[in-house]
């Protein structure tokens, strides 16, 4: 049983994990290890506990609309999946 | 087209996160270490990728429907746990519902429901009333004036019942 005060908590360090997720997609699109390793450099604690978590969090944002994601070709030229952020603002 | 869509999108996250843990183990053989160990660092800094796989899945099934459909199943779990419980709770309720539909059929048919017979509007209820005994009743002598022509504003045309009788237009 988790108290409203834990939901809060949990609720502002997932907005926090999209917000950096968001940003990080900002330059241009990103696969899911791109986008992890980004956050890490980046960010103190939010990422440091497991990079898995990344994927509840891109997930939100793709079934919000916020983000898209495509089938495409990873630096040395393997198959992976890039987010992008959508034109739509807001 | 929407659920085909999330179908796709839950179909691709083991494939996203074994592509994920690939990428990490790759990396940490370039920096020099031994493939086991890669891999094994690389799960260390994923996570668990059955419950994140899960927790992934759940961002697409948080929709009222999934969590009644859960509260469903635990109640029944609850039930088939409890089994004397489960056989009292049903027959409260089966003797509830079944009470309440008694119930209301005949208020249904006596009070709300127009009376069967012809032109019920025109039925009437008439009685007389004993002070000493506090009930409605109507002795025979009782319908000797009330059947007089001159009694009524319109004169009755036939007795149904001790109280009941219909008047003609």
């Amino acid at each position: 049983m988790s108290t409203r005060r834990d939901v809060d908590r949990i609720e502002l360090l997932q907005g926090t994990l999209d917000l950096l997720v968001l940003r990080t997609l900002l330059p241009g699109p990103a696969h899911g290890h791109a986008i992890a390793r980004n956050i890490e450099r980046n960010s103190e604690d939010v990422l440091q506990v497991e990079q898995g978590s990344l994927y509840p969090a891109l997930h939100r944002l793709i079934k919000r609309g916020w983000i898209v994601a495509e089938e495409g070709a990873s630096e040395n030229n393997r198959r992976a999946k890039f987010y992008r952020l959508t034109a739509k603002e807001g | 087209m929407i659920m085909n869509f999330r179908r796709r999108m839950e179909d691709d996250i083991d494939r996203d996160i074994r592509d994920h843990i690939d990428m990490e183990t790759r990396e940490n053989i370039e920096r020099g270490m031994a493939p086991p160990e890669a891999r094994a660092a690389a799960l260390r800094k994923f996570g668990n990728p059955l419950r994140i796989a899960e927790d992934t899945r759940a961002v697409w099934r948080s929709g009222w429907i999934e969590r009644l459909l859960q509260d469903v199943r635990y109640a029944l779990r609850g039930l088939r746990r409890n089994p004397g419980f489960a056989v009292v709770v049903i027959l409260t309720l089966a003797l509830g519902i079944g009470l309440n539909t008694a119930v209301f059929s005949v208020v249904n048919a006596v009070l709300i429901e127009p009376l069967a017979y012809p032109h019920p509007e025109r039925l009437l209820w008439l009685t007389s009333y004993n002070k000493a005994f506090k009930v409605e009743v109507a002795y025979g002598p009782d319908f000797v004036p009330w059947r007089a022509p001159s009694a009524m504003r319109m004169p009755i045309s036939w007795v149904r019942c001790v109280t009941a009788y219909e008047i003609a237009p």
